[in-house]
């Protein structure tokens, strides 16, 4: 009896150290795993609807910003065929969504579907009694390359179908590569002609440049003398304005003057108008009256012995001559 | 064939009802020494074979999921679950259960009938039938729990160091994406699997082994029985079990 009792002892405290061992080890299993997905922390909820959930299933894996903040709870069929996909999330990440948030389905190849939680940049958050997200999908490798394979099947076709019209119009081809190197050949010669044009422009550019430059020296010198001038201008123009006020004194005194003749003058005409006339009326009797009186004493005896018969007249070589006509006329 | 397997059926059947219907009986000294003795041979001493399988399992898994694959750490962490929680890690700690308790205990009731320590005399008197079945039952199915934590504890650890190891991350990195991957209610139902394994594969074993009259001939095809027998348990269990997840 008091060799079993060791025995026992022992035995107990193995049993007890495996049990409790198991005992910890499977604590520490399911508090990491319910730790890990949230079970011991709070939850929120939002949702989308899809008219296709291919892929999705409950567990699947909800990400933002490449980390697991969730997984999608509930998949539920509407009455108009859509799926309406509950997922759950932690809640600090629930606080950064917005009301444009979107979920985005993404499907690669070899690896479990999984939703990208978009958070949306809008100013309102995402309201927490109808929080409903938006819902869009990414294509996999095999969408992608048969979305390529859509597009590139016609382009090949048809690039087929050049080749092949090519092939049967070599000859046009050979022609046409014909005229190419001759248009080329003669391009070349066309471009050494312009090489040889613009080294004769450079050339003239240049003279003309030192032409230019000539001109702008006698311009500038030209521009020197006008400046002088302009010089000189302003000092008599200064001198002008200072004189300028006598000047015009002076003008208005003679212009005074002058008003003053010219009315002396026209009282002067006013009575010789008065006058003239009477004195020319008597002028005439008068000459003919000194006329007779000459004659008589031409005539006279002693004078006429004294005085040289006079010389007959000469007739004018042009009847224009006005110096003719100014002497004396005969009669 | 039939007739057979309905009589195993029943055999297995009246030693489980046997057990459950007579657990008062655990209060005797005797019953719970004989339920110590069971959980020591069964649960302790098989305890660092578990572990070393455990070790192997979960780096050969990794590694040969790494191969097969190419790096792709999810499926790798996928195959871990999978295998380590919920399918493989109760299987192979009920196949060791098999081919070191399942056995024993089949030679060893077997044995007990040859020598006459279960007479039917004493076959008749209802405590020794009951402190053969009893504890062997319940002692064999606590043994498989704990191992089957155990096991799983180890197999992940091992896994998570080989795919690190493999890939070139960080242990943290891979311990994340493991819970990440898990799911907690996995583990009690791995659990509840072991025990039912543990539990079933002693019905068998002692139901096979005092099947053994008074040949000494009868008892290595006890033996044989009860391993085959237990083996189609465990499988027929494990397929059910996956048939009822899988809906």
């Amino acid at each position: 009896m008091s060799d079993e009792a060791p025995k026992a002892r022992s035995r107990r405290y193995q049993i007890t150290a495996l049990l409790v061992l198991a005992v910890v080890l499977g604590a520490l299993l399911i508090g990491g795993i319910a730790y890990q997905h949230g079970s011991l922390s709070r939850r929120a909820e939002v949702y989308f609807i899809a008219d296709d959930v291919t892929g999705l299933a409950p567990g699947t894996t909800v990400r933002m910003s490449g980390f697991r903040i969730g997984k999608v709870a509930e998949l539920q069929l509407q009455d108009d065929l859509n799926v309406k996909v509950v997922l759950v999330i932690e809640v600090e990440p629930f606080n950064h969504l917005r009301s444009d948030a979107r979920a985005i389905l993404v499907r690669e190849q070899l690896k479990p579907a999984a939703i990208d939680l978009r958070a949306g940049s809008a100013a309102t958050p995402l309201p927490e009694g109808d929080p409903r997200v938006g819902f869009s999908r990414r294509g996999t490798l095999t969408e992608v390359a048969e979305d390529l394979r859509t597009r590139l099947a016609p382009i090949l076709d048809d690039v087929k179908q050049l080749t092949g019209v090519a092939r049967e119009r070599r000859g046009d081809v050979d022609a046409v590569l014909k005229n190419a190197s001759e248009v080329s050949r003669e391009l070349a010669g066309a471009a050494k002609e312009m090489r040889a044009l613009t080294a004769e422009l450079r050339q003239r550019a240049s003279r003309l440049g030192a032409q230019s430059e000539a001109t702008m020296a006698e311009v500038n010198r030209s521009v020197v003398r006008t400046g002088g001038l302009i010089g000189q201008a302003e000092k008599s123009l200064d001198s002008v304005n200072s004189k300028l006020p006598g000047l015009l004194l002076k003008a208005e005194d003679m212009l005074g003057n002058l008003d003053a003749v010219m009315r002396d003058a026209r009282t002067i005409s006013a009575a010789a108008a008065v006058a003239v006339p009477g004195m020319l009326q008597s002028v005439s009797p008068m000459l003919d009256d000194s006329r007779e009186m000459v004659q008589g004493v031409r005539q006279s005896w002693p004078l006429r012995g004294m005085m040289p018969a006079p010389a007959p007249a000469l007739l004018p070589i042009d009847s224009h001559d006005s110096a003719a006509l100014r002497g004396p006329a005969a009669r | 064939m039939i007739s057979v397997t309905t009589r195993l059926a029943l055999g297995y059947g009246s030693m489980l009802v046997h057990a459950v219907t007579r657990r008062d009986l655990l209060r005797q000294p005797p019953v719970r020494a004989a339920l110590a003795r069971q959980i020591q041979v069964t649960g302790v001493q098989a305890l660092p074979y578990v572990c070393g399988v455990a070790l192997l399992f979960g780096a050969v898994v990794v590694t040969r999921v790494l191969e097969l694959l190419g790096p792709d750490d999810d499926t790798a962490l996928k195959a871990v679950v999978w295998g380590g929680i919920r399918e493989l890690g109760p299987l192979l700690t009920a196949l060791i259960i098999i081919a070191r308790s399942g056995v024993a205990i089949a030679a060893e009731v077997g044995l007990m009938r040859l020598r006459g320590g279960i007479s039917d005399a004493y076959w008749k008197d209802i405590t020794h039938e009951e402190e053969v079945v009893l504890p062997r039952v319940l002692g064999s199915a606590i043994s498989a729990a704990a191992l089957v934590i155990c096991f799983q504890f180890i197999a992940i650890g091992s896994a998570l160091v080989a795919s690190a190891w493999t890939l070139g991350t960080e242990i943290e990195f891979e311990l994340d994406s493991f819970l990440t991957t898990a799911n907690w209610w996995q583990v009690p139902l791995s659990i509840g699997k072991a025990l039912l394994f543990g539990a079933g594969i002693a019905v068998i074993s002692c139901y096979h082994g005092l099947q053994v009259k008074t040949d000494v001939g009868e008892l290595p095809k006890a033996v044989v029985a009860a391993c085959l027998g237990s083996l189609t348990f465990v499988l027929a269990v494990d397929v059910v079990a996956v048939l009822i997840l899988l809906r």
